[in-house]
């Protein structure tokens, strides 16, 4: 939830709007699942890193922005990290091991699927 | 006040307003890409008084766009906050050569934002105090020199190396100590300021101290810095600790210039500024201190410079 440091008479808005949103997140949690999950899916078949890590990266990142604001704390702290091992992979000009990466995307993938449940 | 966000994500435009109507700020509009920012910008008859920019969007990203908002002759001084999950120096160092006044940093906190939104009333009043300069100088000397303080830091006009010294606390204030143990502030004094301050006119004032900014700038040139002017003849920068800096040779240069600079302009009654640079200031890597604090250091030393040498006044400029 939004930190709340001024006992304002919208606060009770704030709370109603914060919880329309964090619906709407959840509505759309199943297609940012499917959205790492074709960037992994064309890896597989292209081997092309450089498109993992920018795709992974942006869908990271949208996460990362919003999910702590909604309460997700875990989830958004998850996802900002993804986002930074990412953008060093992107920089990074030797071919370091992606699969400590692909890792952290299967365990945000199951938290996000377990927030659906 | 009128603001306008910029973010590709709706969810967190619609957050955001409506955390920012809880604290009275209600006259908000959004734009979901850079692009779609600087077509609602133009079409509007007034100007926006805020931007609160996301960094990483699709298209357009938030540094360009700042620098758009920027390059517009109504937004030279609008407050630009950058709202972002990118923390990382290089990230903020971007915003702020963007041209950005702060840094704000996801997820958001009401009461972060409470304080950033005071830091944009400042701004907006420091503005209306000092900064639309260019449109007051239309104004009778009188009207608008009386306003200008010895104390002030004004809003130097065409000086597009300054930034306004609250925004140079903001980058260091978001910086925070560890990441600026990898930098310096260096001050600058007018040892002479309060000297031509009596003897001109404000507004010529405020023109010497852009001359005097223009001078420093060439002094830095090829540094990646930061400027501002703190009032009362002091200037502030910070730089990387490993710049290719020369006190000395900087303080001949900037001096030279400045004399040259001056020689070309007919300032009557008035005689040219002498600038004096303070040693190095920098942050140790678990300092307690407030980060604004190398400033007011990096100032002080300028100071004791200028004080050193008057102590010496035989001796010739540049520094020991």
């Amino acid at each position: 939830m939004l930190a709340d440091g001024h006992g304002t008479r919208q606060d009770g808005s704030i709370d109603r709007t914060v919880e329309t949103i964090r619906r709407k997140f959840l509505t759309q949690m199943e297609d940012r699942i499917l959205f790492f999950e074709a960037a992994l899916q064309d890896y597989r078949s292209t081997g092309n890193r450089d498109e993992l890590m920018a795709r992974i990266s942006f869908g990271a990142h949208k996460i990362a922005g919003l999910a702590p604001s909604l309460g997700f704390q875990s989830l958004g702290q998850r996802a900002n990290r993804i986002e930074l091992a990412a953008e060093s992979y992107r920089k990074s000009e030797t071919a370091d091991d992606v699969a400590p990466l692909l890792n952290e995307v299967d365990t945000l993938l199951d938290e996000m699927e377990q927030l659906l449940d | 006040m009128r603001i306008l966000i910029v973010d590709d994500e709706q969810m967190f435009v619609e957050l955001f307003a409506r955390t920012l109507a809880s604290i009275g700020y209600e006259d908000i509009e959004s734009a979901n890409s850079g692009e779609e920012a600087l077509a609602r910008i133009e079409a509007q008859s007034t100007p926006f008084d805020c931007f609160l920019l996301d960094i990483r969007m699709d298209g357009m990203d938030g540094i360009e766009l700042c620098k758009r908002i920027r390059a517009l002759p109504q937004h030279h001084q609008t407050p630009i906050v950058m709202v972002t999950t990118m923390t990382e120096k290089s990230y903020v160092d971007s915003a702020f050569h963007a041209g950005a006044n702060d840094y704000l940093t996801k997820p958001i906190d009401k009461i972060e934002i409470t304080a950033r939104m005071g830091m944009v009333e400042a701004l907006l009043s420091e503005r209306q105090h000092s900064g639309l300069l260019v449109e007051q100088l239309s104004d009778s000397e009188h009207s608008f020199g009386a306003k200008v303080r010895f104390e002030d830091p004004v809003a130097l006009p065409d000086t597009p190396e300054v930034v306004p010294l609250g925004t140079l606390e903001n980058y260091v204030l978001r910086l925070g100590n560890l990441r600026l143990f990898s930098s310096m502030a260096v001050g600058f004094h007018v040892t002479n300021a309060a000297d031509i301050y009596a003897r001109t006119g404000r507004l010529d004032f405020v023109d010497i101290l852009a001359n005097v900014a223009a001078a420093i700038g060439e002094a830095l040139r090829g540094n990646d810095y930061f400027l501002a002017y703190a009032g009362s003849g002091d200037f502030c920068c910070v730089m990387p600790r490993l710049s290719s800096f020369d006190r000395g040779e900087a303080e001949v240069l900037l001096n030279d210039r400045l004399a040259r600079i001056m020689e070309s302009q007919a300032f009557p009654d008035c005689v040219s500024p002498r600038v004096r640079i303070g040693a190095p200031a920098t942050s140790g890597l678990l300092s307690f201190n407030d980060p604004t604090h190398l400033l007011y250091k990096a100032i002080g030393a300028a100071r004791k410079a200028a004080d050193t040498a008057a102590a010496q006044p035989q001796e010739a400029t540049g520094a020991a």
